[in-house]
């Protein structure tokens, strides 16, 4: 018996000791990275640029002066990504914790460079989160990096939920996780699409607390257009209605504001609240050639209308969803477009197509991309307003009658 | 004969066998004389002529051979009972029957005709005499015959029945069990007017002699069970019993573990319930604390209250309770483990407050808890230890020197403190302390396995702690049911309660076979549908 306590003894003892040889790691051990940029030189080299929190910064809790800055932003070189990641030990005194990732940043160029090495490293290692966001960006990573946001404390966790929320309600871009990522270009058209970040304004640089002090800043980091991969270089570029017209293909806008005019004479001046909408692409052959009919259902609350009809009649919201179906119509096709000449199926005709016709596909799979001029779309889009908001007929139209 | 000692004592009584370390068998009875000035005499130095043995000499000729001895211990007996029932009747008596009858006919017209007492028996030994002395009887002892006679007589002050300070509830029954074993046989009593109801008394305790007694339901109670008490009670050799506790750990299945196998209580409602759902209760003299087995690892969460208050509240309040023990078990062990393991397992902006928290702390997170930890036992200890008029001093040096200060001098995180205490808080809801004890044990064994290992040292400790619980048992049933073994019907009174109609049956494991027996849906609330 007293053996075996002397065992148990001996055994809880030595464990303790060899707690400090595993990999218990501290919380004030840890640097913790919210933002990964990814530049390439000319020579082939990456440039790992890494944005780590500085938590005393953030936390109002401890005492320490706020005017430190929330983040800290260094670089590393190597010819291999995680070789870069190991040669922060030589400026770092703390483990880099990939964990917390929130985006990772790419240079236009790394991305015509190809972002195959990301995705392999991301996709080998158990640390890096495939939930990140990624964006493109045409400056440098590292400057983008730099950046701060204004009202928020971490400037990489502040462009996720700018997305978050763009994607949410706004609807132009989409949300990009390198998991997505990896699908699309691992799916039948290796093609995919990346919002990108740019630097809006006439100053140089966002990256000093002092310039937090000004009511506004000069400059400031903005989502701009989707960058179009194809295999896994950077292609090309679509603008915000381009890319808004993908998604609204891609069956990915949830809730946004779409403007129309209420004429076709007139400007866009209506608007319409949508509350749920949804994209169905049916793919018909039609000789060599296929056909995609694409069926949108959209329904919403009218949220400005400028002209002067009368809305309690049925027919004039016939008319207003008309309107409002030729302009979703619009969107799509200035979308559908520019696809066709970057010549990337980013939003899933070729899937739908693998579907329906699986035994086709197989000799399309290879150059359908190339071939997506020879697709045809046709629409059908279905508006449903289902409230006029909280007035039927126009303000300038009760004005009107008053004083007649 | 032995005698059952106390008030009530009457003839119907089973008479208890005389423990065999209770007296000593060997030493030869010693028979009484037959006059009563040597009897007194005996008596008196057998009990090392103590002052408060108390011989009242009634009438005869000389002091060594009066006609009537009454000896009773001062210390025990009600004082007024003694000189209205006995010492003045018999004077009365002696006075006024001048010729003076003695020998049996004055005994048996003692005991007839003019002591007013319950009860009243005739003795012929010393040792039977002293037992009775010690229990608080009074021996009359007569001239010319060798025997006596001894009544009930027990008094002395006793603390009253009050609310119990342990176990309160808002709503039920507001008197607890006190000292006086009579008293608390009589709570039991009042609430179940049952004949079946069982009270078979003992003696424990070579030299407190301490009454024991077992109660349970005929009927109800598994017999095996009470025998297995019985049978434990009887292998107890021990000098003395002052607390039940001291019973517990003779008759406990296994000693070595935290978790405790019989049940303490010292509210008459939940033993009277606990005898009514087939347990055992074991009473014993000189405590408040009943002892209930067998017991389920359930029953502890299990408050008074719960059967008092409405279903709804009564199962939330219940599932709280089970939460919060667990917290008070884990939740060191987790905050170790996610702060030092897996960090990626908390929301971001959560790891960098905790993470500012925890700049500048110069102990791991392991050492940390350990220490904020055993600050807390410190002042729990002395919270109880303590002398009341110090109480004030304990929380302020508790609550801003080490809390505040530990914090301001950057000793231990202030999220550290947080966890520690609503540990602290969540170790006090659990109702029965003796289950909230072994969290609180436990605990520090699991934050060590989360320290070394994370959530999987959490988990290996986890499963080693349900293994050695699904081992236990008590007195012959397993600790864990009705998880394990999976018991479908008493599930109704374990996470939750259920509506008491819905409890149709007892708890099959403590009743022994399915019964039908609680109650069932009232007609009238059956037949009402709505309009």
């Amino acid at each position: 018996m007293r053996k075996r306590w002397v065992q148990i003894v001996l055994a809880i003892a030595i464990l303790i000791v060899q707690s400090g040889c595993w990999n218990r790691v501290e919380l004030n051990e840890l640097s913790i990275i919210s933002a990964t940029g990814i530049d390439i030189d000319d020579k082939g080299r990456w440039r790992l640029s890494f944005q780590l929190v500085i938590p005393q910064a953030i936390s109002s809790t401890t005492g320490v002066s706020t005017n430190a800055a929330p983040v800290y932003v260094f670089s590393t070189e190597d010819e291999s990504m995680r070789g870069a990641v190991r040669k922060s030990s030589l400026e770092l005194s703390r483990k880099l914790y990939f964990s917390h990732n929130q985006m990772v940043v790419i240079s236009e160029k790394a991305a015509r460079y190809g972002i195959g090495t990301l995705m392999e490293a991301y996709m080998r290692n158990a640390d890096a989160r495939e939930t990140v966001a990624v964006f493109l960006t045409r400056e440098s990573a590292r400057n983008t990096l730099e950046q701060l946001v204004s009202m928020e404390k971490i400037p990489g966790a502040a462009i996720q939920h700018m997305i978050q929320n763009e994607a949410a309600n706004g609807g132009s871009f989409p949300q990009t996780s390198v998991f997505r990522v990896q699908q699309e270009l691992l799916g039948g058209t290796h093609a995919t699409g990346i919002p990108s970040l740019m630097l809006a304004g006439k100053g140089s640089s966002f990256d000093s607390l002092n310039l937090m002090q000004k009511t506004h800043s000069d400059i400031k980091i903005k989502l701009g257009r989707l960058g179009i991969i194809k295999g896994d270089k950077l292609v090309g570029w679509l603008d915000a209605e381009e890319s808004m017209g993908a998604m609204w293909l891609a069956n990915r806008i949830q809730r946004t504001v779409l403007p129309f005019p209420c004429a076709p004479s007139r400007k866009k001046d209506s608007s319409l609240r949508i509350i749920d909408t949804d994209t169905h692409v049916k793919p018909v052959r039609k000789g060599n050639r296929f056909v995609m009919d694409v069926h949108t259902k959209v329904s919403g609350t009218l949220y400005e209308y400028s002209c002067d009809d009368d809305m309690t009649k049925p027919a004039t919201i016939v008319k207003v969803q008309q309107a409002i179906a030729e302009e979703v119509k619009r969107v799509m096709q200035t979308g559908w477009k520019s696809l066709q000449r970057q010549q990337a199926d980013i939003v899933g005709f070729g899937g739908a197509v693998h579907e329906k016709f699986p035994k086709q596909w197989r000799s399309l799979a290879a150059n359908w991309n190339e071939q997506l001029d020879q697709v045809e779309v046709n629409y059908d889009v279905k508006v449903s307003v289902e409230q006029t908001g909280m007035s039927s007929n126009s303000f300038h139209s009760k004005q009107d009658k008053q004083g007649g | 004969m032995a005698l059952l000692s106390g008030r009530n004592t009457n003839t119907s009584t089973p008479p208890i066998h005389d423990s065999s370390h209770g007296s000593k068998k060997s030493s030869a009875a010693t028979p009484l004389s037959r006059k009563t000035g040597d009897n007194a005499a005996s008596i008196s130095s057998r009990l090392g002529d103590s002052l408060d043995v108390v011989s009242r000499t009634i009438g005869g000729n000389s002091p060594e051979a009066a006609a009537v001895v009454i000896v009773y211990i001062g210390s025990l007996i009600d004082q007024q009972m003694i000189h209205d029932n006995v010492i003045q009747p018999v004077m009365i008596a002696l006075h006024a029957n001048k010729e003076q009858s003695s020998g049996l006919k004055m005994l048996e017209l003692l005991s007839r005709n003019i002591i007013a007492t319950g009860s009243m028996m005739a003795i012929k030994t010393e040792e039977e005499a002293l037992e009775a002395l010690l229990n608080g009887f009074c021996v009359i002892f007569v001239d010319g015959i060798e025997e006596a006679l001894i009544t009930v007589t027990a008094g002395g002050e006793q603390r009253s029945v009050n609310v119990p300070i342990t176990q309160t509830v808002i709503r039920g029954p507001q008197h607890g069990f006190t000292e006086d074993i009579y008293t608390n046989l009589g709570l039991i009593r009042r609430i179940i007017r049952s004949p079946d109801l069982r009270l078979t008394g003992k003696r424990i305790g070579r030299r407190t002699q301490t009454n024991v007694f077992v109660a349970y339901i005929d009927g109800i109670a598994q017999q095996s069970v009470v025998d297995e008490v019985q049978r434990r009670l009887d292998a107890i050799d021990i000098d003395g019993i002052i607390e039940s506790s001291y019973i517990e750990e003779f008759i406990q299945d296994r000693t070595f573990t935290p978790f405790p196998t019989v049940m303490n209580n010292e509210r008459p409602d939940v033993v009277a319930a606990s005898l009514l759902e087939g347990q055992v209760a074991i009473i014993v003299d000189g405590t408040p604390f009943v002892l209930i087995a067998p017991v389920t690892f359930f029953k502890f969460f299990q408050s008074a209250e719960d059967y008092y208050q409405r279903f709804d509240i009564a199962s939330f309040l219940r599932l709280l309770r089970h939460i919060t023990f667990f917290a008070s078990m884990l939740l060191p062990a987790l905050y170790i483990a996610v702060t030092t393991y897996h960090q990626e397992m908390l929301p971001t902006t959560l790891l960098i407050s905790l993470a500012a928290q925890r700049e500048g702390i110069p102990f791991p997170a392991l050492l940390e808890a350990f220490l904020m930890e055993i600050t807390f036992e410190v002042l729990r200890e002395a919270g109880v230890r303590m002398p009341r008029a110090i109480g004030p001093a304990i929380s302020i040096v508790g609550a801003l020197v080490l809390g505040q200060a530990a914090v301001q001098a950057g000793l231990v995180s202030p999220a550290m403190v947080i966890v520690v205490a609503f540990t602290a808080i969540s170790n006090f809801v659990t109702p029965h302390i003796n289950i909230a004890i072994a969290a609180r044990l436990i605990r520090f064994s699991l934050m060590l396995c989360a320290g070394l290992l994370g959530f999987f040292g959490i988990m290996t400790g986890i499963i080693v702690l349900l293994t050695h619980l699904a081992g236990l048992q008590s007195f012959g049933v397993p600790y864990m049911t009705p998880i394990a073994p999976f018991i479908k019907s008493s599930w109704k009174d374990i996470l939750i309660r259920a509506p008491r109609w819905a409890m149709k049956s007892r708890p099959e494991v403590l009743g022994g076979g399915k019964r039908k027996a609680n109650a069932s849906m009232p007609d009238w609330q059956r037949q009402k549908k709505p309009e």
